[in-house]
């Protein structure tokens, strides 16, 4: 492929990027099987949350489990004790995570660094005891929550097209809505903010006003997700809560290409092939998952995305 | 009077910097500030743009208190500071690194780059670019034509010239005396041709005190002025 065309193949695969999105995950759904790759979309749209945080803002987290966590039980109690709507609960779960993010943001966007990923943990952690323990009563403990809903309108959540088209609907629509702000005058700040934090404040802008933001967008994207999986699973337990599971996204995103959406989503994509599949083969997978993991930080710093951007085009891309 | 810094000390730490500095400037003014290294002048600029907070002394800024005010609050009041690393947004584009300050300043992005246009005139042929492939007197322009966004009444630049080529030291100096009358500015500089054609006034800091403070002629006697460095 000649020079001038490769940035023309990126440019024409970014104007339909939904559409290819959409197609290939289409492709994916018919070799693998739906159920499993709406497994996958719902990861990606969790990736896409932790992008905006890591790969846009520059805030390394170890804790945003948390909010995936706090979009499943609330889309599970929404459930439980406000009826079966499913679109009720996906409301009530992505206002829940945008919630928790508003009260614990003022305290965690102040840091940066080891001490943002180390308190975003240890806020992960007693959410995770909250759920495990304290809570019980009504998280269902160890237990967990069995997830029912009734069909809305042409919403049946039990069946599984109807599970993968609404994943990937609204994978598409956070794409789209990460896009737009990451192109606003907004994304250009959290990547000024992940350059030099001190040089924006020096411009006149209230840092602490847009990290806030960016950490309750993030949250409640990541809550979404949360709640989509509680609808995809049926059921909710602990595990959505997990502080160990924090490094499945880090990995996903690293993967994938941070501060690209589309990195986030290719990321999404390549590590939960790896975790469905390389478990067949290999008993301890995590270890080779560990092995790829120092390639692509040696080999490919800007991840898969981003080695593919660096073959088709003159400039990384950073939507 | 637009600036006025009376009896400014700064510490950092228990080592004292700055002993009762008081400077004034006033609206549409341009004022050095020379010295040796570790006189001081930094310290003086980066306190007065609320990096640190005085120990002793006040900072008015158009009769108002900025003295240790947050940086966002001092750079609101109209007064922006551009560092001596010429550091830009190296992993935006030069059309980013404008548009982030257009934004904070509430200008239209394409009334903006016609503003820095005037500070950088080749600016356009770069707004695609990383901004970290400019040379350093392109990035010096570029930072100086983005802290002119929005009209600020004073500016401070922390030693605009150093490390610049020849060729980049006079599309500096053209672009600091296109600005003439329109903005006040306070500038640290080392370099003491500069000194004498641009200003109206020099401060001479010595071991973090106003060692002398030259008007007229004084301004543009050399050999004063390396008396102090």
């Amino acid at each position: 492929m000649s020079a001038l065309t490769r940035p023309k193949v990126l440019a024409t695969l970014r104007s339909f990027d939904l559409a290819v999105i959409a197609v290939l995950f289409g492709l994916l759904a018919w070799v693998l099987s739906i159920q499993r790759v709406t497994d996958f979309v719902i990861f990606a749209i969790f990736v896409v949350s932790f992008d905006l945080l890591y790969g846009q803002m520059g805030r390394l987290s170890f804790g945003h489990m948390l909010f995936l966590g706090t979009g499943a039980y609330a889309s599970a109690l929404t459930a439980v004790h406000l009826g079966g709507n499913p679109v009720l609960a996906l409301v009530m779960a992505t206002a829940a995570g945008g919630l928790v993010a508003l009260l614990l943001g003022p305290m965690t966007v102040r840091t940066t660094g080891a001490c943002f990923a180390l308190i975003n943990l240890a806020f992960n952690q007693v959410w995770h005891f909250l759920a495990l323990i304290a809570f019980a009563t009504w998280t269902g403990g160890e237990d967990g929550l069995a997830v029912w809903m009734q069909p809305v309108g042409p919403l049946d959540f039990g069946d599984k097209r109807v599970m993968f088209a609404f994943a990937l609907v609204s994978l598409l629509a956070v794409i789209w809505l990460t896009r737009r702000l990451t192109d606003s005058p907004f994304g250009i700040l959290l990547r000024g903010i992940k350059q030099n934090e001190m040089r924006v404040r020096f411009l006149g802008y209230d840092v602490f006003r847009a990290k806030l933001l960016a950490f309750v967008v993030s949250g409640a994207l990541a809550a979404f997700a949360g709640g989509l999986s509680a609808l995809n699973y049926g059921y909710v337990t602990p595990s959505f809560v997990d502080p160990g599971r924090n490094v499945e996204v880090i990995f996903a995103c690293l993967i994938g290409g941070a501060g690209s959406v589309y990195g986030a989503v290719t990321g999404g994509v390549v590590y939960m092939l790896i975790s469905n599949f390389l478990p067949s083969y290999v008993q301890r997978w995590e270890m080779l998952l560990g092995f790829a993991l120092l390639v692509l930080v040696f080999r490919f710093r800007s991840g898969l995305w981003g080695f593919v951007v660096s073959r088709l085009g003159p400039r990384a891309e950073e939507t | 009077m637009l600036l006025s810094v009376k009896g400014l000390d700064v510490a950092y730490g228990r080592a004292k910097v700055l002993h009762g500095v008081s400077v004034r400037v006033d609206r549409g003014e341009r004022v050095f500030v020379v010295g040796r290294n570790g006189a001081g002048k930094t310290t003086l600029l980066k306190t007065i743009a609320g990096f640190f907070a005085p120990a002793a002394g006040t900072i008015e800024f158009d009769g108002r208190n900025i003295g240790g005010k947050p940086a966002e609050e001092v750079a609101r009041a109209g007064l922006r500071y551009v560092f001596q690393d010429k550091r830009v947004f190296t992993r935006l584009t030069v059309r980013e690194n404008i548009e982030i300050a257009a934004h904070a300043a509430r200008l239209p992005l394409a009334s903006a780059i016609e503003r820095v246009v005037g500070v950088f005139p080749s600016v356009p042929r770069f707004l695609d670019n990383p901004a970290g492939g400019l040379s350093g007197g392109q990035r010096q322009l570029l930072l100086i034509g983005r802290a002119l966004l929005g009209e600020p009444q004073l500016l401070l630049i922390d030693e605009p010239t150093e490390g610049l080529s020849g060729g980049a030291v006079e599309e500096v100096f053209v672009a600091l005396d296109r600005s003439k009358g329109k903005v006040a500015m306070v500038i640290v500089e080392q370099n003491l041709s500069l000194v004498g054609k641009l200003a109206e006034r020099v401060y001479a800091v010595k071991e973090g005190r106003i060692a002398a403070e030259l008007n007229g002629a004084a301004v543009r006697d050399e050999s004063t002025l390396e008396s102090y460095l």
